[in-house]
């Protein structure tokens, strides 16, 4: 009887064991998988999950990088960022507030609809109607887009009138959330359909969504321009590593965010090589302007830069992959004759000095009225190419000449929390990076005194009367001009301690040909197989 | 139980107020372009405006009925978002518990019978080395052997049978040392009893004193602690699916958190830490049957 109990434990875990195999094999699908790819598919890899491939509910990258080859926009950024027709072929300013497009006539959806000025009107209002009903993920476009109303004047006429004057109207029609979708589809569509098979005009449309695993596109036949590859799978591989893992054993064609110290990892194989372009993401130290007075004083701003040993930096912690800056504008609008601020410790010493702010030699720390000059420094973790890093090589060029930091490293969960509300968590100094408005004004948005995004509360005068000037101002010649004119005042203020624009690094298998955008899209619209 | 799973609601309610306000963690830099009356309508719609017990309350009575709110990325229910993954999370999770199970008991069996020899000097190291090495280090070195350079193996994602093994091996290796490492210690206490003796003295073979008599008998500490792997197994494959890309629970954590995707995050703490618990408890009722001088009054 005894024997009988005892061999219970035997048993239960005999059983458990083959109820788990029996659990297990139940559960694994007998296809899909991860080995080469076909000869006629893209394989994308991406750090996060594709959500949603409905446009208005969603401004993530990887979200992104499908939606773009499935919807068409009015107007779309070439390859080196010009602003092109899309589905619009021409536009005008009809009054400060209304611009008018003309469409390119026949076109048609992918599921039939004809795709005219109905249906454009159709989903600007949409989009609306998703901002004032905070729906989907449209508040920051929509707000920018300040739309009013909408008018379809004829079958290829529609009239896009803004709230204020908007100069910045036809590159809106470029994002992703003003594509035009069929209404009869999509006002009988459920949510839930319409985010895993939405219907656009584009030269792909989804043939498989396997939430969390992967997202295949086919091309469809009937665009007007058919790419040449035939499918485009995306999957999820979260980890650096492994992504360069599937691109070396030739199970992926584009990978992104290669680390700059694994590239030489990717670069010894023979089937892969290294795209980088000089992307749009400006990183920079902010300083805010309210807390430690010495900020205030654009002799100290000047010399944090002056500190800074950026070129160093760049070949020791970069690879050499990017390059340092003196403007906060993107291309194509940077201005030419703002280079850098040189490596000059001298200057930033006797700047500090005619500031005021004294080397005390004791503890190699300058102090004005007896205060340090002393700041409080935050930055992330994990969200920007080695950010964390470029803080201690920063904290470390400023402890030179007697500018003394605190660094604290937070999680990109918890930093993006204390940035909120115009950076109102932060201490003294931050270090962040700020994705492109596309457009200079909107570029440069981020030290302008009334803008969300200037969280050190910048208020230059000089700067301040440009910005009035710009924003009444249409004509695309006296806008560069005034743009030049802003980035030589950002120059001299020193608002922030100027690092880079974010360089983005791709791993891409040699059978592909392919080139990077510095608006960090994936588009395979022209590429083919070699 | 109802005292932990009370404890972990309060953590996993507590999760949003840790930074400060949380309609500022939710918005995040979405909060620039708003106006204050919009943030302050978004703070009414959350019900943040609130007092905190009356929030809890709410919050308790939701979470008991699975609603955890809205994912904010996902724009649907957060515990949806979850148990979409928990088929992989399991999967995997039964993958490493076999392995672990009927690798590392029969490993621990054969060491305590050859005890000092070469075989149980290899099987032991193995073992330190199963308990030692990081998961994240084991998985990319698996990775790179049968990924990269063999290609025998499917190096990420969730597809056929081939792709559970380097995940399965990987996250299955702490589990399996231990259970060998426990076996081990379990037999050679066993094999110096009385009633050993007695079989061998009875002319009873050795394969059968050791399978019929003395690992019967060890066993009982063993399914004890296997019983609580399953809980680990559930919760902590977070780095394991991280690297393989593996669909699951804890890659929808690491996600969420990432996104600040507070409703799943929430939605994820609480339905891992309510398994753990249930695991824990059938453990406990399962001990009673398997050893039955044990009576829970």
């Amino acid at each position: 009887m005894r024997h009988m109990k005892r061999s219970r434990a035997w048993s239960w875990l005999k059983r458990a064991a083959v109820g788990l195999m029996a659990l297990a094999l139940i559960g694994a699908p007998s296809t899909g998988g991860s080995a080469a790819p076909a000869q006629d598919t893209a394989v994308i890899l991406q750090g996060a999950d594709i959500v949603t491939l409905e446009p208005y509910y969603s401004q993530s990258l990887p979200d992104q990088n499908a939606i773009i080859h499935m919807f068409e926009t009015l107007t779309r950024f070439g390859d080196n960022l010009q602003l092109l027709p899309g589905l619009a072929e021409s536009w005008r300013l009809l009054d400060a507030r209304t611009w008018e497009f003309k469409l390119v006539a026949g076109r048609r959806f992918q599921n039939g609809e004809p795709l005219n000025a109905a249906a454009v009107r159709y989903t600007l209002l949409r989009g609306k109607e998703f901002y004032e009903k905070k729906l989907g993920d449209v508040q920051y476009e929509y707000n920018l887009l300040d739309l009013d109303t909408v008018e379809a004047i004829d079958d290829v006429t529609v009239r896009v009138r803004s709230k204020n004057p908007n100069p910045l109207i036809p590159l809106h029609m470029a994002h992703s959330q003003t594509a035009p979708m069929p209404p009869r589809y999509t006002s009988q569509t459920s949510v839930n359909d319409l985010q895993r098979k939405p219907i656009g005009s584009g030269p792909y449309r989804v043939i498989e969504f396997v939430p969390n695993e992967r997202v295949v596109l086919e091309t469809w036949s009937e665009h007007p321009n058919r790419p040449a590859v035939r499918r485009l799978l995306f999957r999820p591989v979260p980890e650096d590593a492994t992504r360069i893992a599937e691109l070396t054993a030739g199970n992926a064609d584009i990978i992104v965010n290669v680390p700059p110290d694994l590239i030489p990892q990717v670069e010894r194989n023979r089937s892969a090589r290294v795209e980088t372009v000089a992307g749009l993401r400006r990183i920079i130290i902010g300083l805010r302007q309210d807390r430690h007075p010495a900020l205030r004083d654009k002799r100290v701003r000047q010399a944090l830069n002056f500190a800074f040993d950026c070129r160093t930096m760049m070949r020791n912690l970069l690879a050499n992959k990017g390059e340092c800056t003196g403007t906060v504008a993107n291309v194509p609008d940077q201005n030419p004759a703002v280079k850098a601020y040189p490596f000059d410790v001298q200057r930033a010493a006797a700047l500090l000095d005619e500031a005021g702010w004294r080397m005390n030699p004791r503890t190699n720390v300058r102090e004005q009225g007896g205060r340090a000059l002393e700041f409080g420094f935050d930055c992330p973790r994990g969200r920007y190419i080695k950010d964390a890093e470029i803080c201690q090589v920063i904290a470390s060029d400023l402890a030179k000449v007697g500018v003394k930091t605190d660094v604290q490293v937070f999680d990109w969960s918890v930093f993006v929390g204390k940035s909120a509300r115009r950076g109102a968590g932060f201490r003294d100094i931050y270090l962040i990076g700020s994705g492109p408005g596309f457009e200079c004004q909107a570029d440069l948005a981020l030290v302008q005194k009334d803008s969300g995004s200037n969280r050190s509360l910048t208020d230059m005068a000089r700067f301040e009367a440009l910005w009035d000037d710009m924003s009444v101002t249409f004509d695309v010649k006296k806008r560069r001009d005034i743009c030049f004119r802003m980035q030589d005042v950002i120059y001299d203020e020193a608002p922030v301690i100027f690092i880079w624009f974010q360089t983005d690094i791709y791993g891409v298998s040699q059978r592909l040909e392919w080139k990077p955008r510095a608006d960090e899209r994936i588009r395979l619209h022209t590429s083919r197989f070699r | 139980m109802l005292v932990v799973v009370l404890m972990v609601s309060v953590a996993s309610f507590a999760l949003l107020f840790l930074t400060g306000d949380p309609t500022e963690l939710l918005l995040g830099s979405a909060a620039d372009v708003m106006s204050q009356q919009q943030i302050e309508e978004f703070r009414r719609a959350r019900g943040f405006d609130r007092p905190w017990l009356v929030q809890y309350l709410g919050f308790l009575t939701h979470a008991a009925r699975g609603d955890f709110g809205d994912s904010l990325r996902h724009h649907r229910p957060a515990f949806e978002v979850i148990w979409e993954r928990v088929p992989a999370t399991v999967q995997l999770g039964a993958v490493a518990f076999a392995l672990s199970v009927g690798l590392g008991v029969p490993l621990g069996v054969i060491s305590a019978t050859r005890r000092g020899s070469v075989v149980d000097a290899g099987a032991m190291l193995l073992a330190l080395l199963g308990q030692s090495v990081p998961s994240f280090w084991l998985g990319i070195v698996l990775i790179m052997i049968f990924g990269v350079y063999l290609h025998l193996l499917p190096i990420s994602g969730r597809g056929t049978w081939l792709h559970l093994v380097l995940p399965g091996l990987t996250l299955a290796a702490f589990p399996l040392a231990r259970n060998a490492r426990l076996t081990r210690s379990s037999v050679l206490e066993v094999m110096h009893q009385e009633y050993v003796r007695t079989a061998r003295a009875k002319g009873v073979p050795e394969f059968g004193v050791v399978y019929r008599h003395a690992l019967r008998n060890a066993l009982i500490p063993v399914v004890t602690v296997i019983g609580l792997q399953l809980g680990f197994l559930l919760g902590g494959s977070v780095i394991v699916e991280t690297i393989f890309a593996w669909p699951g629970v804890g890659r929808a954590l690491i996600q969420a958190i990432g996104n600040k995707d507070f409703p799943v995050v929430q939605a994820g703490v609480t339905m891992l830490a309510v398994t753990f618990v249930a695991v824990n408890l059938l453990v406990d009722l399962l001990y009673a049957t398997l050893n039955p001088r044990i009576r829970y009054q």
